[in-house]
């Protein structure tokens, strides 16, 4: 499992093998809690039939899923930082609310890092409106993440993180 | 590291899942066995523990493997595509969810309390998961609990790889903080 390449920002967060290990814990019986006798019966009745209308249903494909169970990690997960070097810069991703933030003009060519199965790429660089490239990109075919340099409005909440950008926008420098 | 393969190989499932698909009923009810606890339990940390709405969405998401097994192409993924599946029922419990109230399991049925062995910060942590965005909680849900990758995760939630990495980010920022304030307060007492 490789490790990201671009600066590390976790800092002091809460481990992913905490959270994990939550998870794990913290999930109750194996098996569906029955609601009510009429909807146990229902969906008894339901499964039984399917269950046995499936030996003469005739087959159709269709991909759900690509990828093998057997690429699957057995270690420990990393968590692979959403990161992109733009002109020189590290930019790290902030998710934001779909339709918060508006894409306006492409501005060329970022880097993102090789990580876990992700092969190093190139991706196409979006500037954000009313944000300065400086404050903030976005990367295409993704509006619900915001690439802002480390040090750029940290701390702050979404809508005071979008205000502290725009206001990046007008000063040209942020902090 | 999937959970519902813990004391069952990839291969065995696969070769459920082949068998199921072919038909083979008996094969069928065997895969649901093994995959319940993935899906379940899948469902419950999405949905949110401790109401008939998660419970409702995993008996749903298990009809759903059991009709749908013939559509499945890659059998050697049928971890993934169960998740997949638990996923979409999921979202759906949600969004019926926010049109109504819930209606709550006794805890007493669903005894997944955390331990206290560890001075309450399992509930802490309970609760702060429990406040994260869906989509939060799925991305976090599916990669360290159904161990996909970010490339699967990202497939199964229909976003980037982006997305699912700083969704995943967030959370942990997230959860990081409601502990620490909820650390905070309780020594303020």
């Amino acid at each position: 499992m490789n490790e990201t390449a671009t600066p590390e920002r976790s800092g002091d967060l809460i481990s992913l093998d905490e959270i994990a290990s939550f998870l794990q814990s913290s999930s109750g019986p194996a098996h569906p809690v029955q609601s009510t006798p009429a909807g146990r019966r229902i969906r008894s009745r339901a499964l039984t039939s399917l269950v046995a209308g499936l030996v003469i249903v005739g087959t159709v494909t269709v991909v759900i899923v690509t990828h093998s169970d057997r690429t699957r990690s057995s270690g420990p997960v990393a968590e692979c930082a959403a990161a992109i070097t733009y002109a020189g810069t590290n930019y790290f991703g902030n998710a934001v609310d779909t339709g918060l933030v508006k894409a306006a003009q492409p501005l060329g060519k970022a880097s993102v890092p090789a990580c876990e199965d992700t092969p190093a790429q190139s991706v196409q660089v979006l500037s954000v409106e009313g944000i300065a490239p400086s404050a903030a990109v976005m990367i295409e075919g993704d509006n619900a993440t915001l690439y802002v340099p480390q040090s750029v409005c940290s701390g702050y909440e979404t809508p005071a993180f979008l205000d502290c950008l725009r206001q990046i926008g007008h000063s040209t420098k942020g902090g | 590291m999937s959970v519902a393969t813990a004391g069952t190989t990839a291969d065995t499932l696969q070769g459920l899942a082949v068998r199921a698909r072919s038909g083979e009923q008996k094969a069928l009810e065997d895969l649901l066995d093994e995959l319940s606890p993935l899906v379940v339990r899948t469902v419950r940390l999405i949905v949110g523990s401790g109401t008939m709405d998660a419970e409702d969405a995993a008996q749903e998401a298990l009809v759903d493997l059991a009709r749908g097994i013939r559509k499945l192409r890659q059998p050697e993924s049928v971890s993934a595509w169960a998740l997949a599946i638990a996923t979409r029922r999921s979202f759906k419990a949600v969004r019926r969810r926010r049109l109504r109230w819930s209606r709550e399991v006794p805890l007493s049925v669903i005894a997944d309390s955390p331990q206290a062995a560890d001075g309450g910060r399992s509930a802490l942590l309970k609760s702060a998961f429990a406040g994260l965005p869906p989509k939060m909680r799925a991305v976090a849900v599916l990669r360290l609990f159904g161990g996909l990758t970010e490339g699967e995760t990202a497939s199964i939630l229909g976003c980037s790889v982006g997305t699912v990495k700083s969704q995943l980010h967030e959370a942990r920022r997230r959860l990081t903080d409601e502990l620490t304030q909820a650390i905070g307060d309780e020594e303020g007492r």
